[in-house]
C-alpha cells in the first residue's frame, strides 16, 4: 500500500533537459526565477511563456502533469487575483458596484500576477523537480556548495546525510508496511475513530520503526567504516560531472531570454 | 604455513571497563592465506564478535590481532590507530542484513563507494566496479535501483562492493542467514569462486552446518573460546561435543553416524548427502558380497 509513493516527483526520461548537468540546472532555475520576476508587461510575459512552453515540450512531460502540479497553488492564485482586482486603484474605472470599484489596471495586474505564479511553478518544476533525480540533485548541491567547506561548513556531510536518507526511504516504507501488518494482525485499528484516536494508533508503529532505524544506522555505520569511509577528504567519485556543449547552449539561451525580456519591458510597454 | 591473520591472547568485553563478562576470551589462532575457514557457534557464542575484531570494527580489550598485508607490505596491528585504515582495506566484511550495508541508490554507485573513499581516479573506479560486478554476475544490473533487487542480489551487490576494494581476505558474517535458499546458493557459489579464482582468503561465520562443510577448516566457538578446530570431517566426527554447544551436524552426517553407532560397517563421518548415499551403497555392497 505504501509502496506506491513516488520519491520526489522525478519522471525518468532521456530529453535534453534530463541530460543537462544538474549543477547547471540549479543555476538555471535561479536564473529562470530572475527572468520571471523581471517580466513586467504582457508582451514580456509572452516571451517567458514561450520559453516555458518550449521547456515543457522538450522535456516531453505531459501538460496534464503540469496542470496537476498547479493544483496545490490554485487557492493562492485565486486569492492573488481577487486581492489585485479589488484592491488596486487606478484611473480607468471598469465598473462600479455598490462600494466596490474595479479598475482596468487591477484586472491587468491580477492577470500578470497569476501568470507569474503559473510560469514560476511550471517552469521550475520542469527544469528541476520533474527532470532531475534526487541523487543527481544531492550530488549537484554537494559540488555547488563545495567552496563553503573552506570556511568550515560541513557540505560533504550534509550531502552524505541527504543521499543516505534518500537511500533508506524505500527501506523504511517497506518496514512501516510490515509493522502495520503485524499490528493489524494483533487487532490494531488504524482506520476508524477520530483524528486523535488515529494519531494515537500510530504510536505502536512509530516506536518499533524508530528503534529499528537506530539499529540500522548502527550497522550501516559499521559497514561504511568497513568500506573505508573517512569523511569527504581525498574522496574521488565514480561519475565526474563535466559541462558539455548542451549545457553552454542552454545557458546562452537563458541569458538571451533575459535580455529579450528586459528589452520587451522597456520597448513595448506602451503597447499594452 | 603463511598466515594472513594471527591472534594472540585476544580478549574482548562489551563492558567499557573490561571487567565484565568477556565475549571473547584469550584466543590464539591463525588463518592461513588463501584458505577457506568456517567459524560456527550458536547465538551469542562470540563468533560475530571475533569477525568484527578481525576487520577492525571493534578494538580488542586485550591481546592483539596481526594482519599480514601484502598491499601495505607489512604486518598490521588491529589495536593500532595508524594501522586501522589498512586493516580494513586488507580484510573486508560482508554483513548479515543486505539492506543495512548498501549506501547508494544505484547498484554501480554503491559498488564504487569503497574505491571512492580510497581516492582512486574515476577511470580506474569504473574498471574496478565493472570487474567486481562481473565477478558476482550483476553487470547487467549496474544501473538498477538497489531497493528493487531481491535479497540475494542485494547481498551480491554488497559482495561486489567489498571486492571493488581489492581486499586480501573477506569475512562473511552470517551473510546468508536472511536469504532464501536460492539466494543462499548463489552467494555460496560466489564465495567459493572468490577463493578459487581470485585467491582471496575467506572466513565464513555461519550456523548452517552444510555451508560450513564446504570449508577447508572449521573452528567451533562456544562462550568465547575455540572448542574444536580442524577439517570438517574431524569436527563432524565429534558430534557429542557439537550437540553440547547446541549445534547439529547435517542430517546426512547424523544418519550415517547413527548407522555406524548401531554397529553397521560404514564410514564414520560423511560431509554431505552424496557422500552419505555412497557410504550406504558401499556398506550394503560389502555386506551382501560376503
Amino acid at each position: 500500500m505504501l509502496k506506491d509513493i513516488t520519491l520526489g516527483q522525478y519522471f525518468p526520461g532521456n530529453s535534453v533537459i534530463h541530460k543537462l548537468d544538474p549543477r547547471i540546472k540549479i543555476i538555471l532555475t535561479i536564473f529562470y526565477i530572475v527572468i520571471v520576476f523581471s517580466a513586467k508587461s504582457l508582451a514580456s510575459f509572452g516571451v517567458v511563456a514561450i520559453l516555458t512552453l518550449a521547456l515543457i515540450f522538450v522535456s516531453k512531460i505531459s501538460f496534464v502533469t503540469i496542470l496537476k502540479s498547479l493544483k496545490p497553488i490554485l487557492f493562492i492564485m485565486i486569492f492573488t487575483a481577487v486581492m489585485n482586482i479589488f484592491w488596486t486603484s487606478g484611473e480607468n474605472v471598469l465598473f462600479s458596484f455598490w462600494k466596490i470599484t474595479v479598475y482596468s489596471e487591477g484586472v491587468r495586474f491580477a492577470i500578470l500576477m497569476v501568470l507569474r505564479l503559473v510560469l514560476l511553478i511550471s517552469g521550475t518544476f520542469v527544469i528541476l523537480t520533474y527532470t532531475t533525480s534526487p541523487v543527481a540533485l544531492t550530488d549537484a548541491i554537494e559540488r555547488l556548495t563545495k567552496p563553503l567547506s573552506k570556511i568550515g561548513v560541513p557540505t560533504h556531510e550534509f550531502a552524505m546525510m541527504m543521499s543516505i536518507a534518500l537511500r533508506f526511504i524505500p527501506t523504511l516504507i517497506e518496514e512501516t508496511d510490515k509493522i502495520m501488518c503485524a499490528q493489524k494482525a494483533r487487532g490494531a485499528d488504524f482506520e476508524t475513530g477520530g483524528l486523535i484516536h488515529r494519531a494515537k494508533a500510530l504510536v505502536p508503529i512509530l516506536i518499533p520503526l524508530f528503534i529499528s532505524s537506530f539499529r540500522r544506522a548502527d550497522e550501516l555505520a559499521a559497514a561504511m567504516e568497513c568500506r573505508l569511509y573517512h569523511g569527504g577528504d581525498g574522496r574521488t567519485r565514480l561519475k565526474v560531472l563535466k559541462l558539455e556543449a548542451r549545457d553552454y547552449i542552454v545557458s546562452l539561451i537563458f541569458i538571451a531570454i533575459l535580455a529579450a525580456v528586459i528589452l520587451v519591458n522597456t520597448q513595448f510597454e506602451a503597447l499594452i | 604455513m603463511e598466515y594472513i591473520i594471527k591472534s594472540e591472547a585476544l580478549s574482548f568485553s562489551y563492558d567499557e571497563d573490561g571487567n565484565g563478562k568477556k565475549t571473547v576470551e584469550n584466543l590464539d589462532f591463525q588463518i592461513e592465506r588463501g584458505s577457506f575457514t568456517a567459524i560456527i557457534g550458536h547465538n551469542g557464542s562470540g563468533k560475530s564478535t571475533i569477525a568484527k575484531l578481525m576487520c577492525g570494527v571493534l578494538e580488542p580489550s586485550s591481546g592483539e590481532i596481526y594482519i599480514d598485508s601484502k598491499s601495505a607490505g607489512r604486518i598490521l596491528r588491529v589495536s593500532c590507530d595508524e594501522d586501522i585504515f589498512d586493516v580494513r582495506k586488507t580484510v573486508g566484511m560482508v554483513f548479515q542484513n543486505p539492506d543495512n550495508q548498501l549506501v547508494a541508490t544505484v547498484v554501480e554507485e554503491d559498488v564504487a563507494f569503497a574505491p571512492e573513499n580510497l581516492g582512486v581516479p574515476s577511470a580506474e573506479i569504473r574498471k574496478k566496479v565493472d570487474s567486481a560486478l562481473k565477478a558476482v554476475g550483476l553487470y547487467e544490473y549496474r544501473t538498477h535501483d538497489t531497493h528493487k533487487l531481491s535479497g540475494g542480489q542485494k547481498q551480491r551487490v554488497a559482495i561486489a562492493g567489498i571486492l571493488a576494494m581489492s581486499p586480501e581476505c573477506v569475512i562473511f558474517d552470517e551473510s546468508t542467514a536472511m536469504l532464501d535458499p536460492r539466494g543462499r546458493d548463489d552467494v555460496m557459489k560466489i564465495i567459493k569462486e572468490m577463493r578459487d579464482s581470485l585467491g582471496i582468503t575467506v572466513i565464513l561465520i555461519t550456523h548452517y552446518m552444510n555451508e560450513a562443510a564446504l570449508a577447508d577448516r572449521i573452528m567451533v566457538v562456544n562462550d568465547g573460546k575455540i572448542i574444536l578446530d580442524g577439517s570438517p570431517r574431524n569436527v563432524f566426527e565429534k558430534n557429542e561435543v557439537l550437540s553440547e554447544c547446541g549445534l547439529e551436524v547435517p542430517q546426512s552426517t547424523e544418519l550415517v553416524r547413527k548407522l555406524y553407532d548401531s554397529g553397521a560397517e560404514i564410514t564414520k563421518t560423511v560431509l554431505d548427502t552424496e557422500e552419505a548415499a555412497q557410504a550406504i551403497v558401499d556398506a550394503l555392497e560389502k555386506k551382501y558380497k560376503k
